[in-house]
């Protein structure tokens, strides 16, 4: 075997192997689809709020994230953490992140730490002040409990374009 | 929509007065999102990224107008060229030109002939067709996002109207995209597709939905018109450099024109903090070619040494007769 040969046999070697373990385990499917988030007026003079398909999304509309998980292996998946970093050049909207059978923490740190709310502070000037919905960089849903083979389940949340 | 939406829908209803600020987000921005996912099976941790979910931030065409005159606009009867400030700021999220429209608004004594419209040049002084060009509605210059122009819009006052006889004028900026795609009277979220910036699609926003201001003109049959110039430096070195010690004169001429007397005429200069009349209160004030006093209370003319104020009492003048012309030595400080 020349040379070349073999370094082309390490170079596939190095770059197939990993991924075939990884197929072999990956069992979980993870999904991100987006909305843009609008309040629709009702003939009653009430409103709701819809999401539909993010069709021309200009600074100050919403848009809203659902992310998908599903089991697609044969063995239940454990200690399921789902982290989406608020994407750039938009913000956070308070109160909007859902999930249902998960506990649901913020950064400020771009995902250095994690905790509620009520326990996030920024610096500001030296002082140190309780974090707003602007602060939070990351958004991240620990679920409650596993997900058994061929289930699903979703988390969502809204951000603002600036 | 299952139950779990309709939550979501209720709790997040409150939140939608908030407001961006400024031009926001650039048109042609990409927004990016990706989460990322960690499990455990069978004791190993895996960790995987979903496909980016990615947005293009489209063009938001916004606008402002405002009136830059504050309270109504003193005219004669008749008045050519009368004209009006506004100021049009480009609030959307892209470059954007606007066609600037003028009408009568009724409910009023009388309606103006309207005339031509001047881009300022950057100085904010009305210089009609020197420094000041035409506004050529079908090229008007491009406005960056935040950025914003100043418009004298003009009008011809009628003849024979009487004192406090009023014209409003409305003055609206319509988005170029839009009134070349055929959209004269777009609403709030229409769309010119392809029409925005990095070939984004341009979408209508409430502001420039409402881009329109007013302006009253009101008659009034005598004016009085003030104007101040320096007429030397004497920088006491044989030259003319505004150094401190230098003599600075100034001229102020007060015009009255219309028709009937304007009483209890006072024409006050408040110098700034780097001007003092020469001598101060012991200095001269000269008004049409008589020295006067700068001592207060002794005739029509003093200065007040604190405020650095010169007062001169010009009592009663009939429209038309001579300009008075007060003239005065400063030192600079």
């Amino acid at each position: 075997m020349t040379n070349i040969k073999r370094s082309i046999l390490k170079a596939l070697l190095l770059t197939v192997l990993p991924a075939v373990s990884f197929n072999a385990l990956a069992q979980v499917e993870l999904k991100t689809e987006m909305f843009k988030v609008v309040e629709v007026q009702k003939d009653n003079g009430t409103s709701k709020i819809e999401w539909i398909t993010p069709n021309n999304i200009v600074p100050g509309d919403r848009v809203g994230y659902r992310i998908i998980v599903e089991n697609k292996g044969d063995k239940p998946a454990d200690d399921i953490v789902l982290n989406n970093p608020v994407p750039e050049n938009t913000v956070y909207v308070d109160g909007s992140a859902r999930g249902a059978n998960s506990s649901i923490v913020f950064s400020v740190d771009k995902g250095n730490t994690y905790a509620t709310p009520e326990k996030l502070f920024i610096i500001q000037n030296g002082k140190k002040l309780p974090a707003t919905a602007k602060d939070y960089s990351n958004v991240r849903w620990v679920l409650t409990s596993s997900l058994k083979a061929g289930e699903k389940d979703s988390v969502q949340y809204i951000v603002q374009v600036k | 929509m299952n139950k779990f939406m309709v939550l979501t829908s209720l709790l997040v209803g409150s939140l939608f007065t908030l407001q961006s600020h400024g031009a926001g987000t650039s048109a042609g921005t990409t927004i990016s999102n990706t989460a990322s996912v960690s499990y455990e099976v069978g004791g190993s941790t895996i960790t995987d990224d979903s496909e980016p979910a990615v947005i293009t931030v489209q063009e938001l065409i916004n606008v402002t107008i405002v009136s830059q005159d504050s309270g109504n606009v003193s005219v004669s009867s008749p008045e050519t060229g009368a004209e009006l400030k506004f100021q049009v700021t480009n609030t959307g999220n892209g470059d954007e030109a606007f066609i600037i429209n003028q009408v009568n608004i009724g409910g009023d004594e009388f309606d103006v002939t309207l005339s031509t419209i001047y881009l300022d040049d950057g100085d904010g002084v009305y210089e009609p067709g020197t420094d000041d060009a035409t506004y050529d509605n079908s090229t008007p210059s491009t406005i960056a996002p935040d950025d914003s122009i100043t418009i004298w819009v003009t009008s011809n006052i009628p003849d024979a109207r009487n004192n406090n006889d009023t014209s409003e004028v409305q003055v609206s900026a319509l988005s170029k995209t839009f009134s070349d795609d055929g959209q004269a009277n777009p609403n709030a979220g229409d769309v010119v597709t392809d029409g925005g910036d990095s070939t984004t699609d341009a979408v209508y926003g409430t502001g420039a939905a409402n881009a329109d201001d007013t302006a009253i003109f009101v008659v009034s049959a005598i004016q009085v018109v003030i104007t101040k110039v320096i007429s030397g430096i004497d920088d006491q070195l044989g030259g003319s450099q505004p150094v401190p010690g230098a003599e600075v004169g100034y001229s102020l001429t007060v015009t009255v024109t219309g028709t009937g007397d304007a009483t209890s005429v006072t024409a006050s200069d408040p110098l700034p903090v780097e001007l003092a009349l020469k001598a101060g209160i012991a200095g001269t004030i000269t008004v049409n070619g008589v020295d006067l006093t700068a001592v207060s209370g002794d005739d029509s003319a003093s200065y007040d040494a604190n405020t650095r104020t010169i007062t001169v009492d010009l009592g009663t003048i009939t429209a038309g007769s001579a300009d008075s012309v007060i003239t005065f030595t400063t030192v600079i400080q």
